[in-house]
């Protein structure tokens, strides 16, 4: 039984010349204490579709397909399901830790939100941010946010989702706005407690080495859809769609020198200007007449899926 | 050699800029002493006024009439021969109250529809929007005007008319505030923490739009006590033989042509004097919204 599954998911939003499709056609699934990447490039519907998930969707948006958490359909539930949902069973890490903290409140004050006032949830606060790593905990529950560095406000943000002992961890670009070297700090950390506490983690990023190293699976996503879903090292060694191979060869390698570093052409479209045909045709080396025509489904080939026509014929190295 | 010769003035040019400049944020920073002691004044006039008053303010001696200050009347007396200085005393608890009446409604109805249009979005927003729109039509004297005759003589109508025509300018103002709020991150943060709406509304987003609602409230007061003033002055508030400040400016035009302007000029001297410190006030509170307001 999967925790978190995904049907036929379309997000709609409204604009000036009418409704266009941002997601399309998203199905997947995460068992418990599974931990999936799901990578893309900006724009392709990654956030969108981890925002849909906690129905934390722009006004207008609307959404068609299937989100079933625990077995509960999460567009249907009502207020009080979707603030037990929300701030107990899952929680979820954002990309800037500055802009999703109150600047005006202290970081005690923002740990204790949920935990209720009083000396306990104090130091159960204090607890908390010492098990995010968080030096001088005390001292830092009376700080204001300006006053602790990216790496530090992260991992309190870190600290307030553990503090509602969640089963699923969504984390948007976790360390994007981090540092390089905090990056690895507190993406070492998320690890290390998803895997102490069994919890399933559901990571947005950009970095294919991140998700291979943390996730077990990686979903690939392209212009609103999914364009394949395989086990994160089978994405590095032999990718089953174009894309993901030019993603995987575009990244620099220490080991190889070169002059140039091979990029995709074109640049990427979102799905509101995505060609009708498949999304990526016309910017894949293999692109061929039958490409342009449907587009074509996410379909299971081996254990894994893939959207792409030519799948069984290409062999594509990472 | 050349360089540093030019350079010596230049630097100390910079300097100087610098203390300048830093020195004026240093004044801007400053609370403003001088405005707060006058509203603490008010303040203490409009509770203590009928005993601090020299004189009883309603006696009357037509013999002492139209008198200049003198050590008998600091600011003379009126047509009547009442102390002026007495009358504006126990005259501003209704001079002040009837304002702040206004001003406290109109921003409680004002911001919570402001902050409850912001937050649902959507039609609710839409039909607070087209409800402000309404209000927006009708000019707030004139409402007051239109109760005043409608429901008789006395502030009550008047005043209520007021409270109803200040929502739409507080909620305007504190409603862009509070969208561009609720568009901040960490408001969605907090709803993915399981906070409910209100929850959110009550202990972040108004707390952090606190200081736009305030400027705003300042902002109402210095209106409606002009407004009020001259409904009094018109004779549609209270009785002529009140010592409202509006009342005595009325009341003492006639004597003005007397030669004797006392009643009306310090009446009109003492609403300018509270109108300007409240609106400075205001703009003080607002420029530290515009400081504080982040990035």
């Amino acid at each position: 039984m999967s925790l978190l599954s995904l049907r036929e998911l379309t997000i709609t939003l409204p604009t000036p010349v009418g409704p266009r499709p941002v997601v399309r056609d998203v199905s997947f699934e995460l068992a418990a204490h599974e931990a999936v990447a799901l990578v893309g490039e900006s724009g392709s519907g990654k956030s969108m579709t981890v925002r849909s998930l906690l129905r934390l969707l722009p006004q207008g948006a609307q959404v068609s397909g299937e989100i079933r958490y625990d077995g509960a359909e999460v567009m249907a539930m009502s207020g009080r399901e979707l603030r037990a949902l929300r701030g107990g069973r899952v929680g979820m890490v954002f990309q800037d830790p500055r802009a999703a903290v109150n600047p005006v409140r202290t970081i005690g004050d923002f740990l204790t939100e949920r935990l209720g006032r009083g000396a306990g949830a104090r130091a159960r606060a204090q607890a908390l941010l010492e098990e995010v790593g968080v030096p001088q905990a005390a001292r830092r529950l009376r700080q204001y946010p300006h006053e602790l560095s990216g790496g530090l406000l992260q991992r309190a943000m870190i600290a307030s989702v553990l503090a509602a002992e969640p089963e699923l961890i969504l984390a948007d670009e976790p360390t994007t706005a981090l540092d390089v070297t905090t990056q690895a700090e507190v993406m070492a950390l998320l690890d290390e407690l998803r895997r102490e506490r069994g919890l399933a983690l559901l990571l947005i990023t950009h970095d294919l080495e991140l998700a291979a190293a943390v996730c077990s699976r990686t979903l690939v996503m392209y212009a609103g859809g999914l364009v394949e879903d395989c086990p994160s090292r089978r994405l590095h060694e032999r990718p089953l769609h174009p894309y993901s191979a030019a993603l995987g060869a575009s990244r620099p390698d220490v080991a190889v020198r070169r002059e140039l570093l091979p990029a995709i052409p074109g640049r990427p479209v979102s799905a509101l200007e995505a060609p009708p045909g498949c999304a990526f045709a016309p910017r894949c080396a293999f692109a061929q007449d039958r490409c342009r025509e449907q587009r074509p489904p996410l379909r299971p080939l081996g254990d894994d899926r893939v959207a792409c026509v030519r799948a069984e014929e290409l062999t594509l190295h990472g | 050699m050349s360089d540093r010769v030019l350079a010596a003035p230049l630097s100390a040019f910079v300097r100087r800029r610098a203390a300048r400049r830093a020195g004026a944020a240093g004044a801007a920073s400053r609370p403003p002493y001088v405005l707060l002691a006058i509203v603490a004044a008010l303040v203490v006039v409009a509770l203590a006024g009928p005993w601090l008053a020299p004189q009883d303010p309603d006696s009357v001696d037509l013999l002492a009439a139209l008198q200049p200050p003198s050590s008998a009347h600091l600011l003379g007396t009126d047509g009547s021969g009442r102390d002026i200085l007495s009358r504006l005393l126990t005259g501003a608890r209704s001079s002040l109250l009837a304002p702040l009446v206004v001003t406290v409604v109109a921003t409680l109805l004002g911001s919570v529809l402001a902050i409850v249009g912001a937050w649902r979005g959507g039609w609710v927003d839409g039909v607070v929007a087209r409800l402000l729109d309404v209000l927006f039509s009708f000019p707030g004297l004139l409402l007051a005007i239109l109760a005043a005759a409608v429901f008789g003589t006395g502030l009550t109508a008047p005043v209520i008319a007021l409270c109803i025509s200040y929502v739409p300018y507080v909620a305007r103002i504190v409603r862009s505030a509070a969208v561009r709020e609720r568009a901040l991150p960490y408001v969605s943060a907090l709803e993915l923490q399981g906070l409910a709406g209100f929850a959110i509304c009550a202990r972040h987003l108004v707390p952090n739009v606190a200081t736009t609602i305030g400027a705003q409230a300042a902002i109402t007061f210095g209106y409606a006590m002009v407004d009020l003033a001259a409904i009094n002055f018109l004779g549609l508030g209270l009785e002529s033989t009140s010592s409202d400040w509006g009342v005595m400016v009325a009341a003492g035009q006639s004597s003005i042509l007397r030669g004797r302007p006392e009643e009306a000029l310090f009446a009109g001297v003492a609403i300018v004097i509270a109108v300007v410190t409240v609106n400075l006030l205001a703009q003080r509170l607002e420029r530290g919204a515009v400081l504080e307001s982040p990035r």
